[in-house]
């Protein structure tokens, strides 16, 4: 019936006069459930529908959005979106140039094996009890969360060149942590990531892989270590970090500056620009010879896959960074004809009531050639860094520090003692430039980010990464103090 | 237009439930409208307007929450269903949970500006293009956004009560830029005309044309003011990492343990109070209970954590009205954070500063480095100046700071007088009314 509808709304808009309309109707499932302490601390459960109408008219935007499918209110938001339009080209000097594209037809839905909105919600609650309760087993564990999030998002696109792409994704993950105390000595160790779900376009199939409670024991006892364990040495040195790290690391310092939004300076009120400006596209040196970065919106499992963007424009996979020099940019229909190139789909939105803005989709380090265990074995002082703690960079995307949660001394090849509180810091392309090397396919895994933040309104996106962990050299690390 | 006679009549029969031993239902409502813009040309321009509906259901201690953005009467049953069905799961409990009394609180009417609450496209863009021509004559291009709107609470209880709260709110922020420099300004209002823009926009340019000649300081410690905006950023990271209850709990929290006893310099008072009228004003929580006043920091001693009902009776202390969003798992944080002022007029502050960095702003503070210490770190941003003598010598490159707040203000030289309201409401709820701070010898780290 929503389909009607908006079909019904793009042939009421084609008849106003517009250069361009695209309307989305988006329907998002949320459904979370958070174990603390051995008790529930939130099984909740959310559902949102929409509409959102983005019209371009004498060459300026305009966006209106609704949740009332009624007729009258249908129309008064399609006023008001060509209104928007015509104000912003009053007083724009530059009109927005915006090339054609074919009309697509189209249906997709993402894989997965189990439909997780049909388990059993007691399966998945004694999932993170027991998870639980292996965590909370010492009694130096002062607390143990463990939580499972589960997205099912449903799209219809129509633009008034005649496309009409019906796309839907079901995403499953999750996530735990134990926290180790000892007056106001406090150490945490999380899995798969920190902070919050790792999440992968799956069913529930992925909640079994991930394995839980195969790996609680392993975190708890290394938070208990961590109490013991000696603070990270400062030096400058050999550092090797592991996936997850890497996936924060390839988003903060080249996801985010390799938005051609950024680049032309449509973000800087809030996320800021980007040092990747237009002079270097093709020209420079972002990383050393094994730095190969790819943004692929086909990856299987990935949370930045789609098959059409929002858009319209077909999914692709493209090198931003090859063998070390800066190749492309994230870009869409508009900002691309500045490169006279063609959009390579990246245009998404948070939600219906959400203008679309150039997001990562699933920006990947590509494989090396040797294991992550010959890579240590080959490195004879150093640090391996293990599970985002802290993150920041500057609004240009180059000066950084990362804090991990667990610092491995590296000591002949040999992993040694654990180390407690350890940062890095460093400038993106002396970082990248330094990169000695990135471990094979055996450790190249597929993270989901589910909280990827842009816009004004904030738009929060789910993002991809696939990396493995690499290693770079004279890095400075230690502790902050 | 969502009134307290629709809440009673569409949403009250629903919180009557007689499957759940209690109930309750909290309603949010936003109306935006956002002119976005970048190198003084509108990029993004929209309207924004949308609802959730939440159902809190209880039964034999268990809660269920679910949600929907639909007002339409079957989706709200629906939802409450799923609410229900969620609470009634045959699970272990071990802290039973319970859905607090609340008694109504009086509505402030004088928060709502019609004209602000629904001010057209064209009167912002008119707005806006006499921004842009002032910038144009001194080669300066925009960046930020101009919005206004309004935005409606409520919680409804089982037991009939119903607390609504409407307020108008409209804000502009500006990123003044050209030749490589660039300056801030922003200020947030229940009304348009009170956002003071042609101040705004002279800051922001002033700013901008003093970053022209840059020089940058090699890593050290260096005394700094820091403007409002500046303080608002690491008062917000306190209140993530510390003021609330689920973190002194997790003895995670500077001020765990910490009761009485000193954790700052004296000149420090902070609190939240949910009816102060520095603050967008928000009387009561997501329980419905008065947002009380609690002093987080006095005279530089630990004050109380923020609390809800559960934490509140975890800790073995009284709910003071602070409980979050129903399906937030972060626990109680600040929404009304309030720094009280000093003597130095600002003017003096920049005065009396041999050697200073002025910092305008700061860009991705993060706090989790160490909680107990509040050690963060993060980029200054938007216009940054090297005072000497107390007058501005240069612009200074962005730099990186290190540092523990707390010990941070145990070396404050000076509080002004002056304080501002900082709050984005295009990035969420919730406002601080800071001071500027004189402080010395703040660690910078590249």
């Amino acid at each position: 019936m929503r389909k009607a509808i908006i079909r019904s709304m793009m042939h009421k808009l084609k008849g106003k006069g517009v250069d361009y309309a695209d309307i989305r109707w988006v329907k998002k499932q949320h459904e979370s459930l958070s174990v603390f302490n051995y008790d529930v601390e939130n099984i909740s459960s959310h559902i949102d529908e929409g509409y959102g109408i983005r019209v371009l008219c004498d060459g300026a935007w305009g966006f209106s959005c609704g949740s009332i499918f009624e007729e009258g209110l249908i129309e008064k938001n399609i006023a008001l979106a060509i209104e928007i339009a015509r104000v912003s080209s009053f007083i724009n000097k530059e009109k927005v140039a915006f090339p054609a594209y074919p009309a697509v037809h189209a249906t997709y839905s993402s894989a997965y094996q189990i439909n997780p909105f049909e388990v059993a919600l007691d399966t998945k609650l004694h999932y993170l009890f027991y998870t639980n309760e292996l965590l909370l087993k010492e009694p130096k564990i002062k607390f143990a969360q463990s939580t499972l999030d589960f997205y099912h998002t449903t799209k219809f696109f129509v633009n008034s060149e005649g496309s009409q792409i019906e796309q839907s994704f079901i995403e499953s993950g999750g996530y735990f942590e134990a926290v180790a105390g000892e007056g106001s000595n406090v150490q945490k160790r999380s899995y798969p990531i920190s902070h919050h779900s790792q999440i992968r376009q799956a069913g529930y199939e992925y909640i079994r892989e991930l394995d839980f409670p195969h790996h609680a024991g392993r975190v708890r006892d290394e938070a208990l270590m961590l109490l013991d364990a000696p603070d990270c040495p400062d030096k400058e040195t050999t550092i090797i970090l592991d996936g997850y790290q890497m996936a924060l690391q390839v988003h903060e310092s080249c996801g985010h500056p390799a938005e051609l939004d950024r680049v032309l300076g449509s973000e800087i009120s809030y996320a800021g620009g980007s040092f990747l400006t237009l002079d270097k596209l093709s020209k420079f040196r972002y990383g050393s010879r094994q730095v190969n970065i790819t943004a692929d919106a086909n990856l299987s499992g990935g949370v930045g896959s789609f098959a059409y963007d929002d858009e319209g424009v077909a999914a692709q996979r493209i090198g931003l960074v090859r063998q070390g020099l800066f190749d492309d940019y994230l870009s869409s229909r508009e900002t691309a004809t500045t490169l006279k190139r063609a959009s390579n789909a990246t245009m998404r939105a948070e939600s219906w009531n959400c203008i679309p803005l150039i997001r990562m989709t699933n920006i990947n380090l590509e494989p090396g050639k040797e294991s992550l265990e010959e890579i240590v074995a080959d490195t004879k002082d150093g640090l391996y860094l293990c599970t985002n703690k802290s993150w920041s960079i500057d609004d240009l995307r180059l000066n950084f520090q990362f804090g991990t949660e667990i610092a491995w001394q590296i000591k002949n090849g040999k992993l040694k003692q654990a180390y407690k509180n350890p940062v890095y810091y460093s400038n993106t392309p002396y970082f990248w430039g330094n990169c000695s090397a990135v471990a094979n396919k055996d450790s190249w895994y597929v993270w989901g980010i589910p909280s990827c933040g842009k816009g004004e309104p904030s738009q929060s996106m789910h993002v991809g990464h696939a990396t493995s962990p690499a290693r770079f050299e004279k890095i400075k690390a230690g502790v902050r103090r | 237009m969502i009134t307290a006679e629709w809440l009673k009549e569409k949403l009250l029969p629903l919180a009557r439930t007689k499957e759940a031993d209690k109930a309750a239902i909290v309603f949010m409502r936003t109306c935006l409208q956002v002119s976005r813009f970048a190198n003084s040309l509108i990029h993004q321009h929209m309207q924004d307007e949308d609802q959730t509906v939440y159902f809190r259901v209880l039964k034999d201690g268990r809660i269920g929450i679910a949600s929907t953005n639909s007002i339409d009467e079957h989706n709200l049953k629906e939802a409450l269903k799923r609410a229900l069905a969620l609470a009634h799961l045959r699970l272990q409990v071990k802290e039973k949970k319970d859905i607090p009394f609340f008694k109504p609180v009086k509505a402030a009417a004088h928060l709502y500006s019609e004209e602000t609450a629904s001010l057209p496209a064209q009167k912002r863009a008119g707005i806006l293009q006499r921004v842009f021509s002032g910038g144009q004559e001194l080669g300066v291009k925009f960046s930020g956004n101009l919005y206004n709107g309004e935005s409606t609470l409520a919680v409804i209880s089982s037991e009939g009560k119903i607390n609504h709260h409407r307020y108008s709110l409209a804000g502009m922020k500006l990123i003044a830029t050209g030749a490589g420099s660039s300056g801030y300004a922003a200020q947030a209002n229940h009304d348009i005309h009170k956002l003071g823009i042609e101040n705004l926009a002279d800051t922001a340019m002033k700013k901008c044309l003093h970053g022209l000649k840059t020089e940058t300081l090699k890593p050290d410690k260096y005394d700094v003011i820091l403007e409002p905006a500046a303080v608002a950023e690491l008062i917000q990271w306190l209140n993530y990492i510390g003021f609330g209850a689920k973190s002194v709990l997790e003895e995670t929290s500077f001020l765990w343990k910490k009761a009485g006893r000193s954790i700052t310099g004296e000149e420090v008072s902070i609190y939240d109070s949910g009816l102060d009228p520095d603050t967008f004003i928000l009387p009561f929580d997501f329980e419905g209970l008065s947002r009380k006043k609690v002093y987080l920091i006095r005279k530089g001693a630990a004050g109380e954590p923020l609390t809800d009902s559960h934490y509140a009776r975890l800790l073995k202390l009284k709910p003071n009205g602070h409980a979050s969003f129903p399906d937030d798992t972060g626990g109680p944080v600040g929404y009304n954070l309030v720094m009280e002022q000093g003597k130095a007029s600002y003017d003096k502050i920049v005065a009396s500063a041999k050697r200073a960095i002025l910092v305008s702003r700061f860009h991705y503070i993060n706090g989790f480095l160490d909680t107990h210490r509040a050690l963060m770190t993060g980029m200054t941003r938007d216009g940054t100046f090297l005072i000497e003598n107390g007058i501005p010598k240069s612009a200074l490159t962005n730099m990186r700071f290190t540092e523990s707040v707390l010990e941070a203000f145990k070396r404050i030289k000076y509080v002004s007088r002056e304080r501002q309201t900082v709050a984005d409401h295009l990035e969420g709820l919730g406002s601080a009314c800071v001071p500027t701070l004189y402080i010395r010898d703040f660690n910078f780290t590249s």
